[in-house]
């Protein structure tokens, strides 16, 4: 889908308009609201997955334990 | 470049989901107040709502935990009195009222801008406030009024459109303004008597503009953990975790799980553009909370030529709710839709009755399409008999 899309509040000093191209920008009624960092979202995701393992290695323990 | 949308994917991944859940369900015990009762979490946003009961989160979180569906659908909260005066706006002949789509079936106390339309009034779908400001440049005879709606997630963009307007003179161009402002109405729904809510899910894209300062005082001065969210379900499953987690601890901070869109400043540019052109209304109406303390904004005068109550006579209207509907208690989350007897009976999302009904942010829409609707109407019998025997 492709639709004009308004950038003002996206862009600053640090950013301006000519590195918005391939920015992933969350868009709210026809306005880019925010530029969507992609590594803070691996970092997220990064974390639940460690979240899993030590779960996985609760459970691995709980079930030795009983066993002995 | 690549686009990352593999994220979005992975915000859905049910195993971490998993883990999550389990997590939760181990640190459960060791709060005491959820072995008396179970804890009481609001999300406080509609967007929320409506992934929770797309995905069905409620069911798959342990029996410790309840979730209280807030306050925070724009179109839920909007007084009858206020659908009345732009239905009002909208009939005059000169007038074409712009709107997004979810305002249009909320209904006023004797139509909806849906039922207005049919009769005639030029009203006019918009997925964005410039797409109305489009309209103007088009229809330089016409009037054309925004229904300008929502939580301060939209105001950044109807005041850089006014801006626009202001920039071009463009003169046919209005706003009916009914924006309100996210904290001072959280703080109404702590303040309500008997109101019980051990933290709160804060609304991810508000935060978005806003920054976290604002929800930190007030989880300073309420003592309530608060955690500002995203919207897919891991999102709302890590967030639910981080507030057990603050529980047991018995912390009661802002924590933001919305990392990858969240700024503790928020955004620079929008809120000034929100500031340019809106100021704090003294008090504000709203759908029952009542009259809170600066929730509303309202165009700043040297703005004024583009607010549409200073450009027209609007009514101003207090208009009760029809006795049978129950909203007020269900945005405050002291009951359920389905306690509410006109859920399923004279209020479905076909005929709605209230306003909750008509959102697909709106707790009662949620219910009726995702809940299972024989089991609620059950319960609400059976809650009906119960009282009738008593
Ligand atoms: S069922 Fe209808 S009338 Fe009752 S609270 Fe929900 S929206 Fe309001």
């Amino acid at each position: 889908m492709q639709r004009p899309v308004n950038i003002t509040c996206v862009i600053d000093e640090d950013h301006p308009v000519d590195a918005c191209l391939g920015d992933w920008v969350l868009v709210h009624v026809g306005f880019a609201m925010s530029r969507i960092d992609a590594q803070e979202a691996e970092k997220t995701l990064a974390l639940l997955a460690e979240l899993g393992e030590m779960q996985q290695e609760l459970d691995a323990m709980q079930s030795n334990g009983g066993q002995g | 470049m690549n686009q990352p949308l593999h994220l979005i994917d992975e915000f859905r991944d049910p195993a971490k989901a998993g883990a999550l859940i389990d997590d939760i369900r181990r640190l459960l015990p060791r709060i005491e107040r959820a072995r008396q009762s179970p804890l009481q979490l609001m999300e406080f946003c509609g967007g929320h709502t409506h992934t929770i009961f797309r995905y069905g989160l409620e069911q798959l979180l342990p029996e410790g935990i309840e979730l209280v569906h807030g306050p925070g659908c724009p179109v839920c909260v909007l007084p009858r009195g206020r659908v009345d005066a732009c239905v009002a706006l909208a009939e005059r002949p000169e007038v074409i009222l712009a709107t997004f789509g979810d305002a249009m079936r909320v209904p006023g106390s004797h139509k909806s801008l849906l039922q207005a339309k049919a009769e005639g009034a030029d009203v006019r779908m918009v997925y964005s406030p410039l797409d109305a400001l489009a309209l103007a440049r088009k229809h330089p005879e016409r009037q054309v009024v925004f229904f300008a709606l929502g939580f301060e997630t939209t105001m950044p963009s109807t005041a850089l459109t006014v801006l626009a307007a202001a920039h071009e003179q463009i003169e046919n161009f209005s706003l009916f303004c009914n924006h309100i402002t996210t904290a001072p109405t959280i703080q109404a729904v702590l303040d309500t008597p008997g109101m019980v809510l051990d933290g709160f899910l804060a609304p991810g894209h508000v935060g978005m503009v806003i920054g976290t300062g604002p929800f930190r005082s007030i989880a300073e001065r309420y003592r309530k953990p608060m955690v500002i969210t995203g919207f897919e379900p891991l999102d709302i499953l890590q967030s639910l975790w981080m507030l057990i987690k603050q529980i047991a601890a018995g912390r009661a901070e802002v924590e933001n799980q919305y990392q990858r869109v969240v700024r503790r400043d928020g955004n620079a540019p929008g809120l000034t553009a929100m500031a340019t052109v809106f100021e704090p209304h003294s008090t504000c109406q709203l759908r029952g909370l009542g009259s809170i303390g600066e929730s509303g904004v309202r165009i700043r005068d040297s703005y004024a030529r583009f607010d549409a109550e200073r450009r027209f006579k609007v009514p101003d209207l207090t208009i009760a709710d029809p006795a049978a509907c129950q909203c007020g208690e269900v945005i405050k989350g002291a009951i359920r839709p389905w306690q509410c007897q006109a859920f399923g009976n004279s209020c479905t999302p076909q005929a709605p009755l209230g306003a909750l009904m008509v959102s697909s942010e709106g707790a009662c829409a949620a219910y009726y399409n995702y809940g299972n609707l024989p089991e609620l109407l059950a319960r609400q019998r059976q809650a009906q008999q119960g009282a009738a025997a008593s």
